[in-house]
């Protein structure tokens, strides 16, 4: 079996503390929540951090506030994140993003804000070491070369986070904690087109909140593809959200992509259907647009070409939900659940 | 009691077999106090790790170790130089065929590195960090050689050549050059050519399969103690221990009772772990360091370096006569052997065609070796390759014809007394019986939804029994200890073999207590393979058990006072035989036992067979699909597996063996397969990208036992864990050919080579 790498382990009793522990390693530290991501990279030596700063022990970050709109700790498991009845009631694509993830171990462990700090991947870099060494590393660690595109100037690793996709198109932020202080960006300003420079995020900040907005007269979902109806990443996500008038004429949409490219992709294809109504020649335009957006490379499972090929139908199946047509046979058939 | 080779079967009324109860390993499992093989520790053990080559194929010019022998920790190091060459020599290793010369060069490296994973060299030390640490100190140096992986590819007139001096075996004259075919074999019967001239219709097409690894849960782990006297103490998760043993005492020219080998717990092996890996080199380390040495493998170790099974190549050509009789077939196989020739092409060309009675038969294999990791068996090796081509093409033919699939096998079905191309005619066997079954079964007429397809196919193993050994001792309370020489591969064959001697003895099913001894415990047995274990294994325990009950009748023969016929054996007591003059108060086995010590010592029965007879097995699969359109995922809605098992000992783990089978072709048939980049290195040697199928894809398979019995043993036992992989791969691609129109010849049929089928059947549909 792999083993972890030697570590100090730290583990603070609320934000203020862990935020100072933060600041004062420096890059040599990193956050631990649920670990279900971070410690297989460990084994694999991907990553080494000197200092391991768990969040297990922090109150507060798995706090749940229903004011107006909802802010979910980050700290809530994402089987926590699925149970809550509030979530489900006005955020479904959130419930079934959160509810794909991987496994039900998985989700048991893993946590909100670890899903959305979620290390991008590729096949040339999760793999261990040995594996990595005979290619002489790649440029997400170690190593100066981008073996999926060896002209690249940058890494272009995966983003595989279900939630990402869900929280932009629902219009989430993210609260961002350091020991200088505290902001809050939107979801969508988390992430950069960059595999190893993935998050916006500084290392020296914890995020610690989702907070989500009211989102009454909106319909949203959430569309994963993978190879298996559980425990793989996403090769695809799709994740949908529309307000619409009594009379269903379209007044916002967002169509977000993820697992396509080093970032979830907040795509134009929802300005597409704005004034208009959710007919069948709109969403085939949506989707039409929405995949010329998408840019998988081949890094992950299956055929790139085919990746792109079914943003489209993807893009359909979520909106045709939202419209109200029963997309329950489909959505078992492709995902394996409801 | 004399028993040449085994007993027949005889129909009776049964108390045990056939019931359903707890496995005795079964707590153990749940509770999580089993012992595999990675949970057995030594005092003052070290950890052993390997150096595997990072080449696909490469010349080893030199190895430098000193650097790593001199890290304090470190207590051993080994290459190629710690092992005796070894010159060319057969031997049976489960289904497949080993060649000492290749064993001891795929356990290490010698001249060169053959695939990505190939041992170089292995150190054992005080700490696994330690071992790691001094692999990276250890140089070697390449020269890296083109490498090929295909097996088209490799046999090209200009393929980078794996072994320079191997020439094709099984071709007149010997060619003059040698080539990656190691091996070419021929089988035929009949006169083709007059019976493809006799053929109103003619299906012929090419299929290609892709390696599949056997992906057992528990990765291979040893423990391996060497004495200072000379002996070996190995602890090890294996199918085959006394062929372990054999294969370790020759590789380290060690006697044969010099090597203890004990089997651990197995955490499945599906023939995967037929076959020595780490167990040598474990042994090696310890007789250098003067220290236990513990071998565990990672899952990327398993996947780079073990098993898989073959990738395949299979042209098909058949002939058939308007009413639906199959006048000539033909098929060429070409296998991936991997690395060192020996795959499966041989069982799997005998299966090709052999679940039907044909008069005219040829049927080529081709053994070819590629940069690729040493195939291994995979249940039924080979034959699902070869079925997935043979079946596919027999449903293309029935269409063609227009009789339904299961009528023109019915045709020209496979029955006792046809004469197989390979050898043997066929004794009794259940092919009509399970055809008929799945053509009664509500599954084969229920309606399908708009946009589903529904497939038929079929599969053939022969079954093996081989060299079978075993032990009852009768404890002094009249319970039981049954000692038995094959490995319990998790089938549940402890909990079979245990219900058998029941029946034999007559007492309750928990009072026999099975037990796999140890290599020195009992007499040689043969590999845990060729679906044996409850067939020969069982011969061998019934055999014990009667010969236990020769000795307990004799006994009461001797305290009552007469003679040894007037005694009979009744429900787990002595009773006199009815009619005879000599009536005696009837004795239980307890009674018998708890005298044993005062009637002449303690009683035992023992079998050492070489086990004949195994029956055939033949599945039918049952198998609906829809498929997604738009984005090409097919889903398996609806299964069920029918199979002629003999009789089943054991029902629920007999429709396990079943269920486990067809998930396995399901992985096969959609998902599977190894990923090589440019350079020849596995892309994928772990579970998240070798995808193997999860509980949600899949439907309940549902399953139909047909009990044909196997004349050649007690119970009619045949075996049952190969056949049910054989089918699955030809069942879902004729389903998914009924379901869109479409035929599938390449595996996996992954969404996006079904989605481009589709695209492309649409746009030719629309220029047309």
């Amino acid at each position: 079996m792999m083993r972890l790498p030697w570590f100090k382990y730290c583990a603070p009793k609320s934000v203020a503390e862990a935020a100072h522990i933060l600041a004062a390693e420096g890059r040599d530290a990193m956050l631990i929540a649920g670990g279900t991501d971070l410690l297989p990279n460990m084994k694999r030596r991907q990553q080494t951090p000197a200092t391991l700063v768990s969040l297990r022990e922090v109150p507060g970050l798995k706090d749940v506030v229903n004011g107006r709109g909802l802010t979910l700790g980050a700290g809530l498991t994402l089987n926590q994140v699925v149970n809550l009845p509030a979530v489900k009631d006005a955020y479904l694509a959130l419930h079934q993003a959160a509810g794909q993830v991987a496994s039900p171990h998985l989700r048991n462990m893993g946590t909100l804000g670890g899903n959305l700090c979620l290390d991008t991947r590729c096949l040339y870099y999760n793999q261990n070491e040995d594996w990595r060494r005979a290619i002489d590393f790649c440029m997400k660690c170690e190593g100066e070369t981008c073996w999926v595109a060896t002209s690249s100037k940058r890494c272009m690793a995966v983003s595989s986070t279900d939630t990402a996709p869900a929280l932009i198109a629902l219009g989430a932020n993210v609260r961002l904690v350091s020991a200088a202080g505290e902001r809050e960006i939107a979801v969508n300003d988390l992430y950069q087109n960059d595999g190893a420079e993935y998050l916006t995020r500084q290392p020296d900040e914890i995020l610690t909140a989702v907070s989500l907005p009211d989102l009454a007269g909106w319909k949203s979902t959430y569309w994963k593809l993978r190879r298996r109806g559980s425990f793989d990443f996403p090769i695809l996500g799709v994740a949908a959200a529309v307000r619409t008038a009594p009379d269903g004429t379209v007044l916002d949409a967002r169509i977000v992509l993820g697992a396509v490219s080093s970032r979830p992709i907040l795509t134009e294809a929802g300005g597409l259907l704005q004034g208009g109504k959710l007919s069948d020649e709109a969403i085939a335009a949506a989707g039409k647009k929405a995949t010329s957006a998408a840019k998988p490379l081949d890094n992950t499972d299956l055929d790139l070409y085919w990746r792109k090929d079914v943003v489209s139908a993807f893009v359909g199946y979520a909106l045709r939900e939202i419209r109200g047509d029963d997309m329950s046979a489909t959505r078992l058939r492709i995902m394996r659940q409801l | 009691m004399i028993v040449a080779s085994g007993l027949k079967y005889q129909a009776r009324e049964l108390k045990i077999v056939g019931t359903r109860p707890l496995r005795p390993d079964g707590v153990d499992k749940v509770t999580g106090r089993a012992r595999y093989g990675a949970d057995i520790s030594l005092p003052g053990q070290l950890i052993g790790k390997v150096l595997r080559s990072p080449h696909a194929h490469a010349r080893i010019k030199s190895i430098d170790t000193s650097a790593a022998a001199a890290l304090p920790g470190v207590k051993a190091v080994i290459s190629r130089d710690d092992f005796a060459d070894m010159a060319e020599e057969y031997a049976a290793a489960g289904e497949l065929t080993i060649n000492f010369r290749d064993v001891t060069r795929n356990m290490m490296a010698r001249e060169k590195v053959l695939y990505d994973g190939h041992p170089v060299a292995a150190v054992a030390a005080t700490s696994e960090a330690i071992a790691r640490a001094a692999l990276k100190l250890i140089k070697v140096d390449y020269e890296i050689l083109p490498h090929v992986i295909d097996v088209i590819a490799a046999l090209r007139p200009d393929a980078p050549l794996l072994h320079e001096e191997q020439y094709t075996e099984g071709v007149n004259p010997r060619p003059a050059r040698p080539s990656n075919l190691a091996k070419r074999l021929e089988f035929a019967r009949g006169n083709v050519e007059a019976g493809f001239a006799a053929a109103d219709t003619i299906v012929e097409r090419e299929f290609t399969t892709k390696p599949v690894h056997q992906g057992y849960i528990e990765p291979q782990a040893c423990l391996a103690s060497y004495s200072e006297d000379g002996q070996a103490e190995l602890w090890t998760s294996t199918q085959g221990h006394f062929v372990f043993r054999a294969q370790c005492a020759k590789l380290l020219q060690m006697e044969i009772s010099k090597i203890r080998v004990t089997p651990t717990e197995i955490g499945g092996g599906f023939g995967g772990k037929n076959n020595i890996y780490n167990e040598p080199l474990a042994i090696a380390l310890s007789r250098k360091s003067h220290r236990p040495v513990k071998m565990v493998m990672t899952r990327e170790e398993v996947f780079r370096a073990t098993g898989p099974t073959s990738g395949g190549h299979v042209k098909v050509r058949l002939g058939a006569t308007r009413d639906g009789r199959i006048t000539a077939a033909t098929a060429e196989l070409s296998f991936q052997a991997g690395a060192f020739p020996g795959s499966s092409v041989a069982p799997a060309s005998m299966c090709a065609f052999t679940r039907y009675d044909l008069e005219n038969v040829r049927v080529i294999g081709n053994d070819v070796t590629v940069n690729r990791p040493k195939v291994a068996a995979y249940r039924a090796p080979g034959a699902p390759i070869a079925a997935f081509a043979v079946e596919s093409a027999i449903d293309e033919m029935a269409k063609k014809l227009g009789i339904a699939p299961i009528e023109f096998r019915l045709i020209n079905a496979a029955r006792e007394g046809t004469q197989t191309y390979y050898g043997p005619k066929l004794g009794k066997i259940g092919y009509i019986e399970t055809l008929e079954a799945a053509r009664a079964h509500p599954h084969y007429r229920a309606p399908l939804g708009p946009g589903h397809g529904r497939g038929i196919a079929t599969g053939f193993w022969f079954n093996i029994g081989n060299e079978t050994t075993a032990a009852l001792n009768i404890n002094e309370d009249g319970t039981a200890t049954l000692i038995m020489g094959t490995i319990d591969v998790a089938g549940g064959s402890r909990a079979a073999m245990a219900m058998m001697v029941a029946e034999e003895l007559g007492i309750p099913f928990d009072r026999v207590r099975p037990h796999i001894g140890d290599t020195s415990s009992l007499g040689f047995n043969f590999i845990t393979a060729g679906s044996r274990g409850t067939f020969a294994g069982g011969m061998a325990c019934v055999v014990a058990a009667r010969d236990a009950i020769e000795k307990l009748r004799d006994r009461v023969a001797r305290i009552r006072e007469v003679p040894l016929e007037a005694v009979l054996w009744k429900d787990g007591h002595a009773v006199p035989a009815e009619g005879s003059a000599r009536q005696f108060a009837p004795m239980s086995l307890a009674e018998i036992a708890g005298q044993a010590g005062k009637t002449g010592g303690p009683i035992a029965g023992h079998a050492e067979l070489n086990v004949q007879g195994a029956g055939p097995g033949f599945g039918a699969h049952i198998v609906d699909v829809e498929v997604d359109r738009q984005t090409g995922s097919i889903k398996i809605l609806r299964y069920t597996a029918v199979q002629d098992v003999g009789r089943a000992i054991h029902p629920a783990y007999v429709e396990g063996q079943l269920q486990g089978g067809v998930v396995q072709g399901i992985g096969w048939a959609l998902n599977e397969e190894y990923v090589y980049d440019a350079d020849g290195i596995l892309a994928n040697p772990g579970f998240l990208d070798y995808r193997i199928p999860v509980a949600s894809d899949l439907p309940f398979i549902d399953t139909v036992i047909v009990e044909v019995a196997n004349p050649n043993h007690p119970y009619g036992v045949r075996g049952c864990g190969e056949v049910p992989i054989i089918a699955p791969l030809a069942a879902i691609a004729n389903a998914v050919e009924n379901a869109l129109g479409i035929r599938f010849y390449d595996l996996p049929m992954a969404p996006p080579k079904v989605l481009q089928a589709i695209d492309e059947a649409a746009a030719a549909a629309s220029k047309a």
